[in-house]
C-alpha cells in the first residue's frame, strides 16, 4: 500500500501541473537527480562544481516552489534551472578563458589533435568534449540533452525554454559544426 | 542548401522520424544522416562517473553573485573604518603600535580594564619600560610596599636645587 502511494505521489510529482508541495520536489528530486548531475557535468566539465550545481538548483526550486505554476514537469523545470546555473557558470569560465588567453598569451595553449591521437575509445571522446566545449551555449545544451541524455524534443524545448522549432535549429547547427570539427577524428 | 535539405536534416538532427526517400537521392544529406549517427553513439557513450553522495558542503564563495559580494565587501570596510575611528577617538594609535615606534605617551599606557588581564597588561607593558618580563615595571618601593624615608624630604631638595642652579643676576 505504502508503495502504491509512493509510487502515485511520485508520478505526479512528474507530471504536475497544479500546485505542489516540498514533498513532491524532494521526490521529483530524488527521481532526477543522477540524470542532474550528468547534464551539468556535462556542461561545466567540473564533478564538484556540477554537484554544487545540482544542490544549488534544489535549493533555488523549494525557494521558488510557491510560484512555480506547473506549466511544465517537476523534473523539466528542476532540469532547467540545472541548465542555465551550469551556462551561467560555462559562460563565466569561458569569459576567464579568454581574458587568460589575451592576457597571458604564453599561457599553455590546448594541445591540438591529430588523428593519430584520436584512434582510442578515449581519445574520441576527449575529441567530442573539446568541440562540444567549443559549440554556442545553448547548441552545446540542445545537443547533450537530446542526443547524451536523450529526453524527448518538447522535454528539451520546456528545459532550455525555447520552441521545439528553435531546439531543431540549435541541433542541426551543432549537428553541422561537430560533423566538421571532428571530420579527422571520424576517419 | 536547399529548404528540404535543410528541414529534413533539423528532422534528422532533432531525432524525429523521417523517410529515407529524400536521403537517398541527396549525397550530402546521406552523409549527414551517416555522422549524425556516429555523433549520438558517441556522445551516448560518453563516460557517466557516479553522483557523489551526501549533502553538498557550500564552497567559501560559491554561489555568491557580484552585486552581493560588493555588498559583503562594503559592510566589512564600513566595520573595519568605524573601529579605527573608535580606537583613535579613544586617544591616539593603538599601545603595541606605538610602543613599537618608540613613543611613548600616557594615553599609549596599556590599562588593565581595557586589556581584560594583568597577564596581557604585564606582556605588554614590561618590555617597553625596561622590566622584567615576570611582573610589573613599577617603582621599587610601590613594588614592596614600603615607605621611603626621603620622599618627604624631596620637595625642599628640589626647592634647594631650583635656588642654587639659578643664574647668578636672578639671585
Amino acid at each position: 500500500m505504502g508503495l502504491e502511494q509512493s509510487t502515485i505521489v511520485v508520478t505526479g510529482a512528474l507530471e504536475a501541473s497544479g500546485p505542489t508541495s516540498e514533498a513532491e520536489l524532494a521526490a521529483a528530486f530524488a527521481l532526477c537527480r543522477e540524470r542532474a548531475f550528468w547534464i551539468a557535468l556535462d556542461i561545466v566539465r567540473d564533478r564538484e562544481e556540477a554537484a554544487d550545481l545540482v544542490h544549488e538548483a534544489y535549493l533555488r526550486a523549494q525557494r521558488s516552489l510557491p510560484r512555480f505554476r506547473g506549466e511544465c514537469s517537476l523534473r523539466s523545470y528542476l532540469l532547467r534551472l540545472v541548465v542555465n546555473l551550469a551556462l551561467k557558470v560555462a559562460r563565466a569560465r569561458r569569459v576567464r578563458e579568454r581574458l587568460r588567453h589575451l592576457l597571458l598569451p604564453w599561457a599553455e595553449q590546448r594541445e591540438p589533435h591529430t588523428p593519430e591521437a584520436c584512434a582510442s575509445g578515449a581519445e574520441r571522446s576527449r575529441a567530442l568534449r573539446a568541440a562540444l566545449e567549443r559549440l554556442p551555449a545553448k547548441q552545446r545544451a540542445a545537443f547533450l540533452l537530446r542526443h547524451a541524455h536523450e529526453l524527448p524534443l518538447a522535454e528539451v524545448a520546456a528545459v532550455l525554454a525555447v520552441s521545439e522549432g528553435t531546439v531543431k535549429t540549435h541541433l542541426a547547427r551543432a549537428v553541422e559544426r561537430l560533423r566538421r570539427e571532428l571530420e579527422e577524428v571520424r576517419g | 542548401m536547399k529548404r528540404e535539405c535543410r528541414e529534413l536534416r533539423e528532422s534528422l538532427a532533432a531525432g524525429e522520424r523521417v523517410t529515407l526517400e529524400h536521403v537517398g537521392r541527396c549525397a550530402e544529406c546521406a552523409a549527414f544522416a551517416r555522422d549524425l549517427e556516429w555523433l549520438r553513439s558517441e556522445a551516448a557513450a560518453l563516460p557517466r562517473p557516479p553522483v557523489p553522495e551526501g549533502p553538498r558542503r557550500r564552497r567559501v564563495g560559491a554561489g555568491l553573485g557580484g552585486r552581493r559580494s560588493l555588498v559583503a565587501l562594503a559592510s566589512a570596510l564600513s566595520l573595519a573604518l568605524a573601529v579605527g575611528l573608535a580606537l583613535r577617538d579613544r586617544g591616539g594609535a593603538p599601545p603595541a603600535r606605538a610602543l613599537d615606534a618608540g613613543v611613548k605617551r600616557a594615553s599609549d599606557e596599556p590599562r588593565l580594564d581595557l586589556l581584560g588581564s594583568l597577564d596581557e597588561a604585564v606582556r605588554v607593558y614590561a618590555p617597553a619600560t625596561g622590566g622584567s618580563t615576570g611582573r610589573l615595571a613599577l617603582p621599587r618601593s610601590e613594588q614592596s610596599h614600603e615607605i621611603d624615608p626621603l620622599a618627604s624630604l624631596r620637595p625642599a631638595a628640589l626647592l634647594i636645587e631650583d635656588e642654587t642652579t639659578k643664574p647668578r643676576r636672578e639671585r
